[in-house]
């Protein structure tokens, strides 16, 4: 860089001229990404079929991440299941027959509101502690040590994580969706004109089996993905605190987007095959 | 042997290593000088292949690093030893986990007694109690940490040690201990190893040969004795800075 390019003001004047290149950057910027998630999802499949090495790191998050997540997720579904019976009850009392209220709110829930509810916070409780955590071990060097005692990162950190996180989703789903619907439930009783029985009725009518699986393989694919970003963005972390602080936000960002991107891409799945 | 043939290195448009080539004989030890930011960690990283070079290549035991696979890669780095600057414990793991870490593959193959006395022997190495390996990274000063991470470096019997900085922040009682440890493992156990240190006078106790990296070239490389009675006005300002010899480079 000369010093004539390093005083010119970043001025408006320029401002279409720059861009061509800006779009061409973010088209690299995004190949670039492309390219790097490709290549660490390769990795971490290689990296699984070596399972005793990573087995101990496996445990721990998976109790981490199922166990240590229970109270946010309770509450959240519960506050969810809530609100959705008592907004169903608004709109639809004195025009379709009460027990319909049951069938919104298994619908609700089980298909969309157990998934991605529990999935975006645990964008925020599992995908930003991940990025820190490796973002701080590898502004720390811990990750260069890691290699320099002859371990792969990607099995030692990557694969614990993000096999955690697909094992883990399913069951916290199954956990919100029930307390989802039981909280729809006393929702209703509280506010509507409605027993217990009209809404399991109606939660029944709805039901099947092919809903609930539906939202369990949405949960996997959502705690694989956002363990798998965690790690991602974790691993490029550059700078000092800053870089690691950089790192949480874009987790969180960047996670979210691809949760209601899935979700996007599943409903039409469900479609076809439901 | 660790042969260092022609690196290059640049970050953008700084260049920090320019061509840099010399040799550790096996069993030897090279005190690498140079000043602050010149790329000696940069240089010591490059071994172990935690760096791409843009040229050059780096050999060790007859392994090309840059060419070498994952497997490959990964046997090499069980036997080099790294002590990082800034000592890179693994924050998460007890003192005696990163010490076992640093045994074998599968963190410690030997027995979990055998393991522990092992962790206990290292730590004494390093003056180091041996309850000190229940503790946590976090609980430690940076002094002790540095201590640690060189016993984690040498714990599997390594043959090639590389110190980034061994005695920096330690006080000189336990500077002189690890530049006598360092001694030992080179002359009785017959380890290959490389230390960048500020710390001169500790560096001539142990070092055999020198080498002094100045903007991005080697610019001095020899025995002790020479590099102690070099004319080079460089050299002379790392022997003994002083107003003159700094006016004079
Ligand atoms: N990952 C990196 N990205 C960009 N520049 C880097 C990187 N690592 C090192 N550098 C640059 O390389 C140069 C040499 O750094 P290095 O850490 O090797 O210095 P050093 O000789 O070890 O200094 P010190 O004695 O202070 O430890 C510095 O200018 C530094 O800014
Ligand atoms: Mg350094």
């Amino acid at each position: 860089m000369t010093e004539n390019d390093r005083q010119r003001p970043a001025g408006t004047g320029n401002f279409i001229a720059r861009i061509p290149a800006a779009v061409g950057g973010s088209i690299i910027t995004v190949l670039r990404h492309s390219a790097g998630l490709t290549l660490l999802t390769f990795q971490v499949v290689l990296a699984i079929a070596r399972p005793p090495r990573y087995y101990r790191a496996l445990m721990t998050q998976m109790y981490d991440m199922g166990i240590g997540s229970i109270p946010v997720v309770v509450l959240v579904a519960a506050l969810a299941g809530a609100v959705t019976s008592q907004q169903s009850g608004y709109q639809f009392t004195g025009t379709v027959p009460i027990w319909v209220i049951g069938s919104v709110v298994a619908a609700s829930v089980l298909t969309e509101l157990g998934p991605l509810v529990t999935a975006l916070v645990l964008v925020g409780r599992i995908g930003a502690r991940i990025g820190a955590e490796l973002g701080t071990m590898v502004v720390t060097e811990q990750v260069d040590a890691l290699r320099a005692v002859g371990r792969d990162p990607v099995e030692q950190l990557v694969v614990p994580r993000v096999l955690a996180g697909t094992l883990m989703l399913p069951p916290l789903v199954v956990l919100a969706d029930f307390v989802g619907i039981a909280a729809g439930l006393f929702g209703a009783l509280l506010t509507l004109p409605i027993t217990s029985a009209e809404f399991i009725y109606g939660v029944r009518t709805y039901f099947h089996d092919f809903a609930l699986w539906f939202g369990l393989i949405k949960a996997a694919v959502f705690g694989a993905t956002i363990t798998f970003i965690g790690c991602y963005v974790g691993l490029r972390a550059t700078g000092g605190a800053e870089g690691v602080g950089r790192t949480t936000t874009s987790v969180v960002v960047s996670g979210t987007v691809a949760i209601m991107f899935w979700d996007a891409v599943l409903a039409r799945l469900l479609k076809a095959f439901g | 042997m660790i042969e260092i043939n022609g690196l290059s290195k640049s970050f953008g448009d700084n260049v920090v290593l320019d061509d840099v080539s010399f040799t550790v004989r096996e069993g030897g030890t090279l005190a690498l000088f140079g000043p602050s930011g010149t790329g000696k960690s940069v240089l010591l990283k490059h071994i172990i292949g935690l760096i791409e070079p843009d040229e050059g290549d780096v050999v060790v035991d007859g392994v090309s690093i840059t060419n070498a696979n994952r497997r490959q890669l990964n046997q090499v780095r069980q036997r080099v030893g790294y002590v990082f600057q800034g000592s890179a414990l693994f924050d998460s793991l007890s003192v005696g986990e990163n010490i076992q870490l640093g045994m074998d593959v599968d963190g410690c193959r030997l027995k979990k007694k055998e393991c522990e006395e092992r962790v206990a022997e290292c730590l004494k190495l390093v003056n180091l109690h041996e309850s000190v390996a229940g503790l946590y990274p976090i609980e430690l000063s940076g002094g002790m940490q540095k201590r640690v991470a060189i016993a984690r470096a040498f714990a599997g019997h390594q043959n090639y040690l590389l110190y980034d900085e061994p005695t920096t922040g330690l006080d000189p009682e336990n500077a002189f201990i690890i530049t006598n440890l360092i001694e030992h493992l080179s002359e009785e156990l017959g380890v290959t190893s490389i230390m960048v240190t500020h710390d001169l006078d500790n560096a001539f106790l142990v070092a055999d040969r020198i080498a002094l990296l100045y903007e991005g070239k080697i610019r001095f490389k020899g025995p002790v004795e020479e590099f102690r009675e070099s004319e080079d006005p460089i050299v002379r300002r790392f022997v003994s800075p002083s107003v003159e010899t700094i006016h004079a480079a």
